[in-house]
């Protein structure tokens, strides 16, 4: 998972996340949906990072420098109110796909 | 917070790089944590943590590619990264820059003087209202005559203004010490002109209504360019006098030097209100229908409208006088008349100078695919790590874009040096004087270096991305993408040779029809004759007679100067007459109009043909005996007696000269007077037309046997092998020991003033040849290249060759077939290329056609000796290639 094509589904996962969370920084974000989904998911940290800056830009998120619990640096993400409108709009559409996939598998 | 610090860091990129490897070092370290805590020891905890993340380097890359903001500073690294490679080789940014800089400078140029002369608006307000009227009848444009202007304005509802306008030679002194008369050109015009142009005048006011009329026009207007000539700065001149043709006439203005020269044909230093003649507003003058008329449009008005409502006053006109019958009205922008005959050299020009460009961008292709076949590694490794295709494109395409912009900032320099050039040496062309560089030749250079970036970078650029890593990684390894690349710099260099061929044979047919033009026999003999202008004014030399004694004394002085072989007062000289003049057989009645014979005119005294060295060819010469007393006589010439009288002997007809009576209509010379004519003599054909027009039928006279058409202006032709500038001073002295207040101008010799005549084509001759010259050097440049390059790359194999016995001629041989290859392509293709563009280049010629063979051959022989040339230095050098070392070094 992860590569280009489901580059949207990533993006879904993330906002999602910092809804759920409130504000975390990429490690957290990996941790978080590795175990919501049961193991079932493995982010490609590789990706997750140039997403998260793509994310940034568009204005999706917004980042902040903080101590972790170690007090160790490191920087923090959370969901801006342009975020949250389009965690609805992706959830929305995710769910469209999904209805549609199964409608063309259960035909036949 | 967040944004503020990313704008902050867009100018630190360092810091940015900084901040992404700390983000990035943290998440390895928490994952470290994480498995420390899970029990792995730190070596395997370290392992893991770096294979779940994946290659740091790789990800932050990514990373600093997925921030937009970024690509500022990413792409300013690349263009001094860009910079650097391009002082690494000198040599290939010199010719890189320079080519280009040829390229784009001749577009800017060429650009320019197009802008000045068709695009430019022109300096009025409401430019796009002001229009020219222009009366046509069988082919003929003409103006407009003076009444036919005062009925249009009169009954007219499209236009705010009209004015009809001339412009006369005059002799003018100002009243300022120190001042002496001068022949200056001086317009005539109402003041709707001005203020159908939109012109205020910066002091004093414009003509009134009455001051038009006779014995209220002796007011004049100036333009600031005579004021700064002829007083000291801020002299109030309202109200002084300036003497015009022996007139004192009252200052009451000054305008901005606003109208140009074109618009009056040579330019107009000072305005008087229109009345050419006192009698300029009379019916007899309907027939003169040269005066210029321009108008300004009332708002909303198209040309149409205008056009049609004139027409139909000028119908009106035509059923109630004869002369108006059959005319009809058009109606043009002013901008039209502007570019007037240059549009045809300027679009040739055109498409020259953008072959030229083609030509350098294809050369500034081939260069850097040759130099990036060299860099295949260096591409081929930074590929192998990871750089995307994009990078690497856009790396290349900046580089491109650095030697574009450079090539550009050269090629304005030259543009700009070379029009100062221009100007100078075309400075008799008014509209040339416009030309300088303004934000459209600067728009336009920004746009053709863009697309001069593209075509040269793009390709190479492309090609060297898709390089295939393990292939060029390979020790010793030559692409296997030679190939493609190699036809495509093959081709490229067979269009540079083909677009060079065009530009030779255009520039070579150019130079032939003007040879043909100038050397062609004109019918008179030009070397040694100097001619000269003078006007006599009317308040001095009121009576045809006392021109006549004046030009008798003066005649007579110069015959005497020593070195003064023949000498003539006259009012005509080749190459371009247009005094036409109404005649009709005696005895043979003419019913219409239409059916009036008309043709070409003058009047001079007895030595004309003597001193221009035209031949008598039937009858006789006018002689001294033919005076004011004796009988009128007439020299015709060929095309007259053809035209005319089909061939048959003319000597001893009579003609007579002016409208029929029958036809009761005022002639425009002659009034309703008639002048019984004898024919006398058959003069030699002679150039009267233009230099590329066939002789039109002409009469001649002699002014002191015409008194109605003996008018004081007159010009002095003489033959002499003394230099100019002295026999100048000499007549300029004799004249003003009989009249100090004759100023003599318009001296030049007769080969001077012929060579005038061609000028423009003489300008795009040799813009064309330059170009012409300049594309074939780059071509050659290219055959050189492409040549090199081969005997570079097959090294091994000539090696071998040579080994196993060929001599250095097959060697030789074989390195010139491939150049004679791209020669016979190249000239193929330039050569149906000209066949293409012959029937445009066709009309400008004289004498030559546009396919002329020999030319062509010529040409296509030159080309083809320059490339072979170009191709045998590497195939000499491939001749002396050691076979050993060749098959040493891999």
């Amino acid at each position: 998972m992860a590569n280009n094509d489901l580059q949207g589904t990533l993006e879904l996962l993330v906002l999602k996340t910092l809804a759920s969370t409130g504000a975390l920084h990429g490690y957290g974000i990996v941790q978080h949906i590795q175990r919501a989904s049961d193991e079932m998911l493995r982010v490609e940290e590789g990706s997750l990072y140039p997403a998260l800056h793509r994310m940034e830009q568009t204005g999706w998120i917004a980042s902040e420098w903080a101590l972790t619990e170690t007090r160790r640096k490191a920087k923090y993400y959370k969901l801006t109110p342009a975020g949250r409108r389009q965690l609805d709009k992706a959830q929305e559409s995710f769910d469209q796909l999904v209805k549609g996939v199964r409608a063309v598998l259960r035909y036949a | 917070m967040g944004r503020l610090r990313r704008i902050a860091n867009l100018f630190h990129r360092p810091r940015l790089d900084r901040e992404i490897s700390e983000e990035l070092k943290a998440h390895i370290e928490m994952r470290l944590e994480e498995n420390l805590a899970r029990g792995m020891t730190a070596p395997e905890a370290k392992r893991e943590a770096r294979l779940q993340f994946g290659n740091p380097e790789l990800v932050r890359e990514r990373v600093a590619g997925a921030d937009a903001d970024l690509w500022i500073t990413s792409a300013w690294r690349d263009l001094r990264h860009a910079a650097r490679q391009l002082r690494r080789s000198p040599g290939f940014a010199a010719t890189a820059i320079l080519t280009l800089a040829l390229g784009i400078g001749a577009n800017a140029a060429v650009f320019d003087v197009l802008s000045a002369v068709l695009l430019r608006p022109l300096p009025f307000p409401n430019a796009d209202r002001v229009v020219r009227v222009i009366s046509t009848k069988n082919a003929v444009r003409a103006g407009a005559s003076p009444a036919d202007v005062r009925d249009f304005s009169a009954q007219n509802h499209t236009f705010a203004y009209l004015a009809v306008y001339d412009e006369w030679r005059k002799n003018v002194v100002t009243t300022q010490p120190h001042d002496v008369p001068q022949q200056q050109i001086v317009g005539l015009a109402p003041a709707a002109l001005f203020q159908a142009l939109g012109v205020r005048p910066v002091a004093g006011r414009l003509f009134r209504d009455e001051e038009g009329l006779a014995g209220r026009n002796h007011v004049a207007l100036l333009t600031e360019h005579f004021l700064k000539a002829h007083y000291p700065r801020n002299a109030d001149v309202l109200g002084k006098a300036v003497i015009i043709n022996s007139n004192a006439y009252e200052i009451i203005g000054v305008l901005p030097d606003t109208i140009p020269g074109w618009m009056s044909g040579r330019g107009a230093d000072l305005w008087e209100p229109f009345l050419p003649k006192p009698t300029i507003w009379d019916e007899s003058e309907r027939t003169a229908k040269d005066y210029p008329t321009v108008g300004l449009l009332k708002p909303g008005v198209s040309l149409e409208q205008a056009a049609a409502d004139l027409r139909g006053i000028a119908q009106d006109l035509g059923r109630t006088y004869l002369v108006d019958r059959g005319w009809d009205v058009r109606v043009e922008h002013l901008g039209d008349w502007r570019s007037g005959s240059m549009k045809p050299l300027l679009l040739l020009l055109t498409g020259a100078v953008a072959l030229i460009l083609l030509i350098a961008c294809l050369n500034l292709a081939g260069l850097l695919m040759a130099r990036n076949s060299a860099r295949d590694r260096e591409f081929a490794m930074r590929t192998a790590l990871g750089a995307r295709r994009e990078a690497l494109v856009r790396q290349l395409l900046l580089e491109a874009l650095l030697t574009s912009v450079l090539g550009a900032g050269l090629g304005m320099l030259g543009a700009w040096m070379g029009e100062s050039a221009l100007r100078a040496r075309y400075a008799a062309v008014p509209q040339l004087a416009d030309v300088h560089l303004d934000w459209r030749v600067i728009a336009f250079t920004c746009a053709i270096t863009m697309l001069t970036c593209i075509l040269c970078g793009l390709a190479p650029a492309w090609m060297a991305s898709r390089v295939d890593p393990s292939e060029a990684l390979k020790e010793g390894g030559r692409t296997a993408a030679g190939s493609p690349r190699q036809s495509f710099r093959r081709a490229m260099v067979s269009l540079q040779l083909g677009l060079s061929l065009m530009l030779v044979i255009a520039s070579g047919l150019l130079a032939q029809s003007i040879f043909r033009m100038q050397r062609q026999d004109m019918g008179f003999q030009p070397e040694h004759l100097l001619k000269a202008h003078f006007y006599l004014p009317p308040v001095q030399y009121g009576s045809a007679e006392s021109i006549t004694q004046f030009c008798d004394r003066f005649a007579s002085r110069v015959r005497s100067l020593p070195g003064v072989k023949s000498a003539s007062i006259t009012t005509i000289y080749p190459p371009n007459e247009r005094w036409r003049m109404n005649f009709s057989p005696e005895g043979r009645p003419v019913a219409r109009p239409g059916d009036v014979s008309s043709s070409l005119f003058g009047v001079t005294d007895a030595q004309y043909l003597k001193t221009l060295g035209i031949p008598v060819l039937r009858g006789r010469d006018f002689a001294e005996t033919d005076t004011e007393s004796t009988q009128a006589v007439a020299i015709v010439n060929q095309a007259f007696v053809r035209r005319f009288f089909g061939g048959a002997d003319p000597v001893g007809t009579h003609l007579v000269m002016g409208t029929p009576a029958s036809l009761r209509m005022p002639d425009e010379w002659l009034g309703n007077n008639h002048v019984p004519v004898i024919i006398v003599g058959v003069m030699g054909d002679v150039r009267n037309a233009g230099l590329a027009s066939p002789v039109e039928p002409q009469f001649i006279m002699l002014f002191r046997q015409m008194p109605l058409v003996n008018f004081g202006f007159k010009d002095v032709v003489l033959q002499t092998q003394l230099k100019p500038e002295l026999i100048e001073n000499e007549l300029r002295e004799q004249l003003q020991s009989l009249d100090a207040t004759l100023p003599l101008s318009e001296a030049a010799t007769m080969p001077e003033y012929l060579a005038d005549q061609t000028w423009d084509q003489q300008l795009t001759a040799e813009v064309l040849a330059g170009f012409a010259a300049l594309g074939t050097m780059l071509a050659v440049i290219g055959v050189y290249g492409v040549i090199s390059f081969l005997v570079a790359r097959r090294r091994q194999e000539i090696g071998v060759r040579m080994a196993l016995g060929a001599s250095r001629h097959n060697v030789i041989w074989m390195v010139v077939g491939q150049g004679a290859r791209l020669v016979i392509a190249g000239t193929v293709l330039g050569i149906v290329g000209t066949m293409l563009a012959g029937r445009g280049v066709a009309r400008l010629l004289y004498g030559v056609r546009a396919l002329d063979p020999a030319t062509i051959i010529c040409a296509s022989a030159g080309l083809a000796a320059a490339a072979i040339a170009a191709a045998l230095i590497p195939a000499w050098r491939a001749a002396h290639i050691q076979p050993i070392d060749a098959l040493r070094c891999e």
